[in-house]
């Protein structure tokens, strides 16, 4: 199945602002941030079509899927 | 002839001085501010005149000071800023800014919470003083707060927000402020209001350390409840310190966010 992969801030230094990816039927959200080469714990937001999901969520055909890095400083 | 007290209008007799005025309306003032200056007590008042009939070191009630809030904000929108209750996660140096910001013009109600306590280093740029360094930061913030506005209801948590207490803490807010410094902990506080918490907006920030453009800080609409104020990259680490200034942008970004969203604008 194919899905929209859009990358944010940092995440997009040395990948893309936006790509199609074919992935998988079945394949969450934390598979696609380990094929990124991130870590879990690099993940601030992720929303999956413009809402809110965890990386357990499970991608279905045509999603698109937004990851966003926080930064640390307040 | 009509003029201005406390950006009230009153009716007075011609041909009064400001001294006699001031009797009248509020004896006892010794501050007379006219149209914008101070002036002498014998000047003689003309109709329009605009007075501020001050007692040094009074504290201006709930309703006078409520008045001239309304005056400055038109009373349709003090009205709304009056109604709401805010959280704020997190009291550093955003939170803190946050807090001041939202005090200052009236804000009904701020429920704030964090673990810490102020420390020598945070002076760089959190709303805190120099005598309150060891006091923990809500405690600190909310005497500050009082010491701006003792009529804005401030609850104060001393705690260390997680995903369990976090919905609980903020149950009465319709916006939550995330304003921590480590970026677990704004994830956390992001990802639990979005999912633990139904119809609350949450306004965070990152990438505000050090002294890049003032530009380059915007705030993005991420998601419908989600938006996030600050430059993306500027990551707080050694060379590239948080600083008062480029801090207190992002933290305006966010109090005005938190305005917009009281007030309909987005």
């Amino acid at each position: 199945m194919q899905i929209t992969l859009k990358l944010f801030a940092t995440f997009r230094t040395a990948r893309f602002k936006i790509a199609p990816q074919e992935v998988p039927a079945g394949t969450k959200c934390l598979a696609i941030v380990i094929n990124l080469g991130l870590t879990e714990d690099e993940v601030g937001v992720v929303l999956v079509n413009g809402r809110h999901a965890t990386l357990d969520h499970i991608l279905h055909d045509n999603d698109t899927l937004s990851l966003f890095p926080l930064v640390g400083g307040g | 002839m009509l003029i201005q007290i406390n950006e009230r209008q009153a009716q007075i007799p011609d041909g009064l001085t400001l001294a006699e005025v001031a009797d009248l309306h509020r004896p006892g003032a010794d501050v007379l501010i006219l149209n914008g200056f101070p002036a002498a007590r014998e000047t003689s008042v003309q109709e329009g005149d605009e007075l501020f009939l001050i007692t040094r070191g009074e504290q201006p009630a709930e309703e006078e000071l409520e008045a001239l809030m309304a005056a400055r904000h038109t009373p349709g929108v003090h009205r709304r800023l009056k109604a709401a209750t805010v959280g704020i996660a997190g009291v550093g140096g955003l939170g803190s800014a946050v807090a001041v910001a939202l005090a200052r013009i009236g804000i009904g109600r701020l429920i704030i919470a964090d673990f810490d306590v102020v420390e020598p280093s945070n002076l760089n740029r959190q709303q805190y003083f120099i005598d309150q360094i060891g006091c923990f930061k809500v405690d600190a913030l909310a005497d500050n707060l009082r010491r701006i506005n003792p009529y804005v209801r401030v609850e104060t948590h001393q705690v260390l927000l997680d995903p369990l207490n976090t919905p609980t803490i903020f149950a009465p807010c319709s916006i939550v402020v995330e304003a921590f410094d480590r970026a677990d902990m704004k994830a956390m506080l992001v990802n639990t209001v979005l999912a633990e918490m139904s119809g609350v907006h949450v306004v965070a920030a990152s990438g505000l350390a050090g002294f890049g453009p003032n530009n380059s800080i915007i705030t993005r609409r991420a998601a419908r409840r989600l938006y996030v104020a600050g430059d993306a990259v500027s990551e707080a680490q050694p060379g590239n310190g948080l600083m008062a200034p480029r801090v207190a942008i992002a933290a305006g970004h966010q109090a005005n966010q938190v305005v917009r969203i009281i007030l309909g604008e987005e």
